[in-house]
Parts: structure tokens; sequence; C-alpha cells
């Protein structure tokens, strides 16, 4: 672990200097985690993606100001946060309302969270209630438990306090046992 | 049920679980294209292939902060500049449709003789006439002519005002700045290539006068281009697609054919240990 981390703060240093191979490297070794973090604050692929390279290309510009004696994960996944709730809560917003609007007539109005696929029906049961939840919600319970972020990262990543970390973690999860009280059997 | 008991370790338990046996949806290629759009950037030069063209827009790469103030002299166009960098101002001192920015409230006859050519209307996503019209006259004989468009269903509100669009044209003589663009330096202007128009999408910029830095307002989604002779902004909420269609709807029929480049300049400003700019 320590030698990765050794070796991910000398790319770091490196793309500092101008390196774009070095920074390439980074991209790649983030690129799963940069992009799943967008999906699950924008629930689209595309809208994802296009979020995923403008983070990457705005963490280029900023990484001058990245103090190396920091951990880099949750500094670049706070501009990949911040570029996705950027994006849906401004231009794409018009769209996702005509969307979820949509949807909601069709009948499909418990959501994307289920557009992830879980191998075990316990954990699918799982996300169809994940997807019942708000958004806000949803965010941190994917965030801690999908894609394994610490409350710790997650104070950076969503820029709130770590009290404030724990207590929305605390609701969601508490909402998400009275939706499965309502529900499904889960244990 | 709130409590902290056996129930919520094994609920913990099964989302970790399910942490492990989810699957996203595939990671499409992004390293290429984010290395692309690097190299592009620092590929960037001095592009200034028609020296007639009345509207700037000038992109300084502001490594620094407190450098709004950095202006390039030496510009051989007028209209919108474009800086980025980080801003470190505090309160916004102008309004949405501030009078500084935009001028005063005048009827569509008054704007089109200000304006002296003809103005154009979009005919995608702004149909129908603008629910306020602003003409802004400086003394240099630089004209804008504001038209404003009421926040709907389908035009989301910028802030909390009523107001979904502001669209701005602005013409008049070289050699003079008119409105500053800034741009966080989180934010990075991209160019957009649609038909014969070249533009610039920015997102979480500010607007501020050129002649007064420190008159300013937060801005939200803007769209800068050329059509002719004649610069143009949108700013709203509107996705950069829907704001590219709206411009593709005021396009000239008889400038279609020609060509509009900005006029792009790109100014590295890098504080030295002196304390000045390089």
């Amino acid at each position: 672990m320590a030698s990765r981390e050794s070796d991910e703060i000398e790319l770091v240093v490196r793309a500092q200097r101008g390196d774009t191979a070095a920074f390439d490297t980074l991209v790649r070794l983030y690129q799963d985690l940069a992009f799943r973090t967008a999906w699950i604050i924008l629930r689209h692929e595309h809208d994802a993606q296009d979020a995923t390279q403008t983070a990457f290309i705005k963490a280029w510009s900023a990484l001058s100001r990245f103090r190396t004696d920091q951990p880099f994960r949750p500094w670049l996944m706070r501009i990949v946060a911040n570029e996705a709730k950027n994006r849906r809560d401004a231009q794409w917003r018009w769209y996702q309302l005509q969307r979820h609007v949509s949807q909601y007539f069709s009948g499909e109005h418990s959501f994307s969270a289920q557009d992830l696929i879980a191998k075990r029906e316990t954990s699918q049961e799982l996300l169809k209630a994940i997807g019942q939840l708000r958004e806000n919600d949803q965010h941190v319970i994917l965030l801690r438990y999908a894609l394994g972020f610490t409350e710790s990262e997650m104070t950076e990543i969503l820029d709130i306090p770590a009290g404030t970390v724990k207590s929305r973690l605390h609701r969601a999860l508490n909402r998400l046992k009275e939706v499965m009280d309502d529900d499904i059997e889960w244990s | 049920m709130t409590s902290n008991g056996p129930e919520d370790h094994q609920l913990i338990r099964s989302l970790e679980e399910m942490g492990e046996h989810i699957e996203f949806p595939e990671t499409p290629e992004i390293a290429e294209a984010v290395v692309s759009a690097i190299a592009s950037r620092r590929g960037i030069s001095v592009l200034l292939p028609y020296g007639l063209m009345l509207i700037a827009i000038v992109i300084l790469a502001i490594s620094a902060p407190q450098v709004r103030s950095a202006m390039v002299d030496a510009l051989n166009a007028i209209g919108i500049e474009i800086r980025t960098g980080e801003s470190s101002r505090e309160d916004e001192t102008l309004s949405l449709l501030d009078e500084a920015l935009f001028g005063v409230p005048v009827t569509m006859e008054e704007a089109q003789e200000a304006f002296g050519k003809s103005l154009a209307f979009p005919g995608e996503v702004l149909p129908g006439s603008p629910d306020a019209i602003y003409l802004k006259t400086e003394s240099d004989g630089i004209v804008s002519v504001t038209f404003a468009y009421g926040s709907s269903e389908s035009l989301p509100e910028i802030g909390e005002t009523d107001i979904g669009a502001i669209l701005t044209q602005i013409t008049g003589p070289a050699n003079h700045p008119y409105l500053v663009k800034s741009v966080f330096e989180m934010t990075t202007p991209i160019f957009v290539t649609e038909g014969n128009l070249q533009m610039q999408w920015i997102e979480q910029g500010e607007l501020s006068r050129a002649d007064d830095p420190d008159a300013w307002r937060a801005s939200a989604n803007v769209l800068i281009w050329l059509d002719g002779d004649v610069g143009y902004r949108l700013e709203s909420r509107l996705s950069q697609e829907q704001s590219v269609h709206i411009a593709e709807s005021m396009a000239k029929s008889e400038s279609r054919n020609q060509l509009s480049f900005p006029v792009v300049r790109e100014v590295s400003t890098r504080r030295n240990d002196e304390g000045g700019f390089s």
C-alpha cells in the first residue's frame, strides 16, 4: 500500500511539472472510480462520461495547487463530484426533469439505482430499496457502500463537515430500513 | 427503526456485500480524450486570421490568485474577454440584469434603430418575443441589445429570479473590450464548432465590466459566438446542446457561408518572484 501511495505521489509530482504521460497514468488509475462517482450523481452514462472528462481536465489545471502531503484520491473525486453536481443542478435540470416526469407517468419512477446490477438477490433487493430513497440519501449510501469511500473521504468529496457525513449516513440508513420494513425482508 | 441495534450491523454487512457484487455501467474510454484535450489546450496559439473581426475572445490562463486585473493592451479587436483564474471576490456587486452591464429598457423599435443592423432572433428553444429589451450604448460606438426571457417550465430560472435567459447582441468599432467574462480556475472554456459557427461554452463564470473589474456578478451557463460582425452572448441554465441550437437558429442566412472565427489569444500570466507577471 505504501509503495502504491508513493508511486501515486511521484506521478502527481511529475504531472505537476507538466508530464502528461504521468497524468495519463493517473487518469487511467482513477477513471473507473471517477466515472462511477459521476454516474451515481447523474444517473446517465453519457453525462457521467462528459462530467468525468471535464473533471480530469479541471484537475490538470488545478494540479499545481494540490498539496502532495494530502491524499490525492478524495481531492480528485471532489472535483468529479462537483462537476457532476454542477451539471445535474444546472444545464441538465430541464432535461432530467423531463426524463423523470416521463418515467413517472410511465410507471418507471423507482429509478436508476436499479440500473446497477447486483449479482445476488439480497443485494438486488437492497438496490431496489435504495432506489426508493431521496437523492441525497442514495448518494451517501452508494458512495459509502458501493464505491467504498471512507467517511473521511466523503467529507472531502461532498464538501461537508465530518459530523454531517455521519448524520446524513445515519439518517439515510434509517430511511432505508423503513423502506425495507415496508417492502422486503432483508436479513 | 432508528436504533443502532444488531439489525443495523446486519444492514451494513448487507450493504458492504452489495458493494462487492455491484456492477456499474462499463467505464467508457476517458484517458485518451482527457490527454488529447490537455494537449490541444497547450497547443492553442494566437489565431488572428481576420484582423477586422470586431469581437475578440481572449483567454487568459491565469495560474496565480488575485490576477484578475491583468488586461491585454495589445488587442487588435474588441468585444468579449474571457479570463480564467481563481476568484477571490466576495460579494457580488451587480444584479442579473444590471444597468451597468446591459443598459436601460427600451422598445424593440428603439433597440433596432440604435443597433443599426438587423437584430437576430432565436428560432429554437426561445421562440417568440423577449419579455424585456435593454439597450446600452457607449461613447466609443459599442452598442449592445439584450433580450431577457422569463423563466418557464422548459427554461429554468437563473438564480432566484424569474429570468430564464439573457441574450445579448454586440456590435461596434474595434480596439475596445466591452464585456469581461471571468471564469473560475476550475472552469474550462470549451470550444464548440457547429457549421460555420465557432463558439465558446463556459460554465460557472463571472461577468464584470471591462472598465471596472470589481463590478461583477456570477453568471450561469454562457455561450459566446460570432456571426459576421456581431458578437452574441447567451446566458441561461440551458445545456450546451440547447444553447448551441439557439445559436444555430440565429445564424443569419447571408453569413452562413462565411467563416466566423473568434479571435483567440491565450496569454499565460504567471506570477514571478518579483510579484509581477510574466
